[in-house]
């Protein structure tokens, strides 16, 4: 595998608050990397220093195997992206400003403008100024822009910001055709953990400028389990009778009179009726599953946001 | 790889109130120098015309030589452009010397545009016809105020860079504006930009008076404040974060 980024260590400190501290990600040739994080947790500063935009305090990063120096810039020509505000001029057109990319990025090709444009179906408004753009319709346009020159990693910072369900969805769809059909390396951050999961194969979370976990998808798949819930009047009693009389070991006192079991899920009849037998009031008794959210939350103890 | 990202840089103008500016910026000085001389008593001469257009010019000028090149710079800095300016597989050295050059280019026009009108107007205050020896004279003396304006573009495009608001380079028009109005008529004026050593022009224009220090000094005052403060206006894009 090709490693497209790297970065080692990355830190980021204005005056006394450190806003990303010793960031290392990798991004494999191929990867969607989902960069997950709360509002200000980190991403956008993590970001513009692997763009360059931004001097790190400390850390190094690599773009395609090589150290990114100030006065380097050959490699943005492999790079796409939609940083923060999209940066378009308001007088101009949609395919105005789409020829002043062209032309900065030194495409020769003209019909790449027309592609860009119909990939996110902006063709129609191509004309059209982008002043009167709304702002769902700006970040397409944003995101045509990323792809005029046909990159080979494509960076998106919170690309649905703005954009309706619809939209989402497209962005989503396109994001995926990229990557599958075009072999495009994506790395897309979001604090919408829905957006990601249904799209990213490995996660990198950030929390408080700290990267908590670097994961494969798979892997964090992995991580959801089924589980028991029960609730009764005494989880003491119940935790001795669940490893004495029904031989459970693995199980989780997660609030009092709440239990989860996370073994003989097939046997919650048994349960209740071994631990009623004994006296305890078994007020619920449910079949439920751990998910990513809940992953989420015990990593970075609060919550991400879970939908659109 | 210039020609790409200047043909950029001039199509940003398309529809913008820069190329506006420049023409209307032509247009008035030369209209009110027509009311100011046709209400006036004595009759004009083609010297007298010009030389009034030129003094009206120039107050106008320099505000709006600010707001050409201030604007040249702010509007990337507004809504985010830069950071994709910063993005282009482009040095940002050269970034700088084409935006730069682009607002050069409009200040020039601007002065184009005030020769072009005021010939034109002044047909109708001015006594006889204007000689092709005193309208290349004419000519000469506002391609030097153009120099001179010129100079002063990257002072307005650092206020622009650094400062990153319409606010600091209109302050930064206002502020030539009045160093123009307090030192134009002092002997070490026409060593200092900005003010334009318009009474010496004027005598220059109205008797074929000699120029001291002469056009090439005065050019090359202009040479070297331009390139002070573009230089200056280099680092602080080249390093902007």
């Amino acid at each position: 595998m090709e490693t497209i980024v790297k970065t080692v260590g990355l830190t980021k400190r204005f005056g006394r608050k450190l806003a990303v501290n010793g960031v290392s990600i990798t991004l494999e040739r191929g990867d969607v990397y989902g960069f997950l994080g709360q509002n200000g947790a980190g991403k956008t500063t993590t970001i513009r220093m692997m763009m360059g935009l931004l001097r790190p305090t400390e850390g190094r990063v690599l773009l395609f195997g090589e150290e990114m120096r100030p006065g380097k810039y050959a490699h943005y020509n492999r790079i796409g992206s939609v940083i923060e505000q999209a940066g378009f001029y308001p007088n101009l057109t949609a395919a105005e400003n789409l020829e002043i990319h062209r032309r900065l990025m030194g495409v020769t090709n003209r019909n790449y403008l027309d592609e860009a444009l119909e990939l996110t179906g902006m063709a129609d408004v191509r004309n059209k100024k982008v002043k009167d753009f709304s702002l769902g319709m700006r970040q397409r346009l944003g995101i045509s822009r990323a792809l005029l020159h046909k990159p080979e990693l494509i960076v998106l910072d919170e690309p649905t910001n703005g954009l309706d369900p619809v939209g989402i969805k497209e962005i989503r769809r396109l994001i995926v055709e990229l990557s599958e059909k075009r072999k495009v390396t994506v790395f897309v951050s979001s604090h919408i953990l829905s957006e990601i999961q249904q799209i990213a194969t490995r996660i990198g979370i950030i929390h408080e400028g700290v990267l908590l976990e670097e994961i494969g998808y798979e892997q964090l798949r992995q991580k959801n389990r089924s589980y028991i819930e029960l609730r009764v009047d005494d989880d003491r009693q119940a935790a001795f009778l669940l490893e004495t009389e029904l031989h459970v070991a693995d199980y989780r006192v997660t609030e009092p009179g709440v239990i989860r079991i996370y073994e003989r899920l097939d046997d919650s009849a048994a349960i209740n009726k071994a631990l009623s037998a004994k006296g305890l009031k078994v007020s619920g008794l449910s079949l439920a599953n751990e998910t990513l959210e809940d992953y989420f939350l015990k990593l970075t103890g609060s919550a991400f946001r879970i939908g659109e | 790889m210039f020609k790409n990202v200047f043909a950029a840089e001039m199509l940003k103008y398309r529809r913008s109130l820069s190329p506006w500016l420049a023409v209307l910026g032509g247009f008035f000085p030369a209209l009110v120098a027509l009311l100011f001389l046709v209400t006036a008593d004595s009759a004009a001469t083609w010297d007298t015309v010009a030389a009034t257009g030129l003094n009206f010019f120039n107050m106008l000028a320099l505000l709006l030589v600010s707001v050409l090149a201030g604007r040249a710079f702010e509007m990337e800095y507004h809504g985010g452009g830069i950071n994709r300016m910063h993005v282009y597989p482009i040095p940002r050295g050269l970034q700088y010397l084409v935006k730069l050059l682009a607002a050069a280019l409009l200040v020039l026009a601007m002065h184009g545009f005030f020769f072009l009108f005021t010939l034109a107007l002044g047909r109708l205050a001015a006594g006889g016809a204007l000689t092709a020896a005193a309208a290349l004279r004419w000519l000469k003396i506002t391609l030097l105020v153009a120099a001179g304006n010129i100079a002063l573009a990257p002072l307005a495009a650092l206020a622009g860079i650094l400062f990153r608001s319409a606010g600091a380079y209109i302050l930064t028009g206002i502020g030539c504006f009045v160093a123009y109005m307090s030192f134009a008529g002092s002997e070490a004026a026409r060593f200092a930009q900005p003010c334009v050593p318009s009474e010496m022009l004027t005598a220059w224009l109205a008797g074929g008076q000699a120029l001291t220090p002469g056009l090439s000094g005065m050019l090359a005052v202009s040479a070297a404040v331009f390139l002070i403060l573009a230089c200056a206006g280099a680092v602080c894009y080249i390093r902007a974060e």
